[in-house]
């Protein structure tokens, strides 16, 4: 049973950490602020509701710490993600290649500043988990 | 000595994606896109096709024998890794490109000469 719990709760975390992948992928795009913020709400809210679930199901030793993992984890694909986007940018070559392969292709406005943002505050908050239960290993 | 649990995600890690390099090849013949960009690289599509399913094979090779604590799977893995990247700068024109995958490789270099790693690997072997 134990087992079985953890599995889910592992399911459970990849969801979330999902969700704040796809949150943060938002924060690049450009929008109006209040939207973008109502969608990064929405997408917030998602993500702590099935880290609730996971934290509640998972028989872990600490319940925060994977949290703290899946946040920094979610934010490490992100940045890498922005870094091959980036040298994309930096191959004019290969962006004019990818405009005549696929018709209708348009380059999405994004916004840098508001991605890193997000990004940073991700970070933190997972940054700040993983201290906390650094020092307090057997919480939970 | 247990094996890390860095070494162990690592080592999957290489096997699944050189598994799936196999795998997805079939799809780069019949991607316009993977074709128009290797038809750019000085090497013809053959010869690029054909090193990097050889370079899968000794990578799958390297992560199973990682897994099973030789030392030489570490060290082939980091051989053809320094190869296929060699061999990258020298056929791709995009180079911009190679960024992402060169940082990729500092950090699973990291990860397999990590001390716990070491310890791993040396107590195998005495």
């Amino acid at each position: 049973m134990k087992t079985l719990r953890n599995i889910c709760s592992i399911v459970l975390h990849v969801l979330a950490g999902l969700v704040v992948a796809m949150a943060e992928t938002i924060a690049f795009f450009q929008m109006p602020v209040k939207g973008k913020l109502m969608v990064l709400g929405g997408f917030a809210i998602t993500a702590v509701v099935l880290f609730a679930a996971a934290m509640l199901l998972g028989k872990f030793r600490s319940r925060l710490r994977p949290v703290g993992i899946c946040l920094l984890s979610a934010s490490a694909y992100m940045a890498f993600s922005v870094l091959a986007f980036v040298c994309m940018l930096m191959t004019p070559e290969l962006m004019q290649m990818i405009a005549t392969q696929t018709p209708g292709f348009r380059m999405p406005p994004y916004s840098l500043g508001d991605g890193v943002a997000a990004m940073g505050v991700v970070v933190c908050a997972g940054g700040w988990l993983m201290r906390m239960t650094a020092q307090r290993p057997a919480q939970g | 000595m247990k094996r890390p649990l860095s070494l162990t995600i690592l080592a999957w890690f290489i096997i699944v994606t050189n598994v799936l390099t196999w795998l997805y090849m079939p799809f780069t013949l019949h991607n316009p896109l993977s074709m128009e960009m290797m038809a750019r690289f000085r090497l013809p599509v053959w010869a690029t096709l054909g090193s990097g399913l050889v370079l899968a094979v000794a990578l799958l090779i390297a992560g199973i024998a990682m897994l099973k604590a030789r030392v030489w799977g570490r060290n082939l893995y980091v051989a053809a890794s320094v190869i296929g990247h060699g061999f990258t700068i020298f056929n791709m024109p995009f180079r911009a490109m190679l960024i992402p995958g060169l940082l990729i490789f500092i950090l699973f270099l990291y990860i397999l000469f990590r001390p716990a790693a070491n310890a791993y690997f040396n107590q195998a072997r005495g």
